[in-house]
């Protein structure tokens, strides 16, 4: 595949987190060992400039948690980068959502798992809900573009009708639905059952219409595909990473995609720069050397596997431990659904 | 219903906004200044 440049650019400012979610793929909790200082972070916001790329996203553990995190945000912004922010919203208060808003961010994205309770179990930590809606409402009138993301798991499906319900009334930007895979803390049990996929995506492509004009209703990369009725407006042209997309961990580490194993780090940026990394021709095998032949189930002898890739390998990995098959692929789960 | 030329795929971008809302024009104008600058990089 032809590697272009960093579009997009993400970095895990810090893995302290001050909830913890039981769905967390970073296992967020207490900083890493030996993180980043600013001025690293600074330097690695120079290279991801000096590459091209456009968009920055700040995540973490909840990059809110990071001192000084709102400077580094505006190094992003002074590098002529745009910016965007993955907050649980428990740190966000009238004063941080105004300093978020200086910064014309392209998006400012909250979880928000459940109503209530729901939510409050899921990230363990009770009020979390009401902080995080309140986020949502203080980032919304300080002029910040507020979004909503729901991890989809077996104990909150249910509650998707009550999220979008929230998502009208917050009067959101745009609402990602993901679904939970087994990375981090996120147990095997918890994935939605095959069905269940399906079940998610009829709900997207639902809401989508019903939405349309007033809250962008976004799949995630990590399910879905070559759905018929489609469930997203672009056909899925296959995995970002190491192609249009590059990642730092708050240590260093560079992968294609935050979510990928550890056995996806191509480098880290105190040993090697982040262009040395990305123009590496052995880097991101994954996706720049995409074998279509080495590819199983029912990827193997699908029509779109050329474009599609296999959809997001972070999924392929963590279901499957490799990168051959997607159980979360609509196609992929008729198909088995009807062989059994 | 816009779009860009490349899906956004991946986790952690997907969020950002394509479409302006009438009576938010002051954040409107960033969602087209962002929309503008991925659509501009994704075509290259």
């Amino acid at each position: 595949m032809k590697r272009v440049k960093p579009v997009f650019g993400v970095l895990e400012t810090t893995l302290a987190c001050n909830l913890r979610c039981r769905h967390c793929g970073s296992s967020a909790g207490a900083p890493a060992q030996g993180e980043l200082s600013d001025a690293e972070v600074e330097g690695v916001l120079c290279q991801f400039a000096d590459l091209g790329t456009v968009l920055m996203a700040f995540t973490g553990g909840e990059p809110l948690l990071r001192r000084n995190v709102l400077g580094l945000a505006r190094t992003v912004r002074d590098l002529g980068m745009e910016l965007s922010f993955l907050t649980n919203g428990v740190a966000v208060n009238e004063r941080i959502a105004r300093e978020i808003a200086r910064l014309e961010p392209a998006a400012v994205s909250v979880s928000i798992d459940g109503i209530g309770a729901t939510h409050d179990a899921f990230r363990g930590v009770d009020g979390s809900f009401g902080r995080a809606v309140n986020a949502l409402k203080l980032l919304d009138a300080a002029g910040a573009p507020h979004c909503m993301i729901t991890t989809v798991v077996k104990s909150n499906i249910g509650e998707l009708e009550r999220i979008k319900e929230l998502a009208l009334e917050l009067d959101v930007w745009t609402w990602q639905i993901q679904a939970g895979i087994p990375i981090g803390r996120l147990g095997a049990d918890e994935v939605l059952a095959p069905r269940q996929v399906l079940e998610v995506l009829d709900f997207i492509r639902s809401s989508r219409a019903e939405c349309r004009g007033r809250v962008e209703v976004v799949p995630a990369d990590c399910m879905g595909y070559y759905c018929e009725p489609p469930e997203r407006d672009v056909a899925w042209k296959g995995c970002n990473a190491g192609l249009c997309l590059m990642s730092v961990t708050s240590t260093g580490n560079v992968k294609g995609c935050l979510s990928m194993p550890d056995s996806c780090v191509e480098g880290n940026v105190r040993e090697r720069t982040l262009r040395e990394i990305w123009e590496d021709e052995n880097a991101f095998a994954y996706n720049r050397s995409f074998d279509a032949n080495a590819m199983k189930g029912a990827c193997r002898d699908c029509e779109h596997l050329g474009n599609c890739r296999g959809g997001c390998k972070s999924a392929m990995f963590a279901l499957t431990g490799g990168a051959n098959e997607n159980p979360l692929c609509q196609r992929s789960v008729i198909k088995n659904l009807c062989t059994q | 219903m816009r779009t860009l030329p490349l899906s956004i795929n991946n986790f952690y971008a997907c969020t950002v906004p394509l479409e302006g809302k009438a009576h938010k024009p002051q954040t409107s104008a960033v969602v087209e200044r962002v929309w503008g600058r991925l659509s501009l990089a994704l075509r290259d």
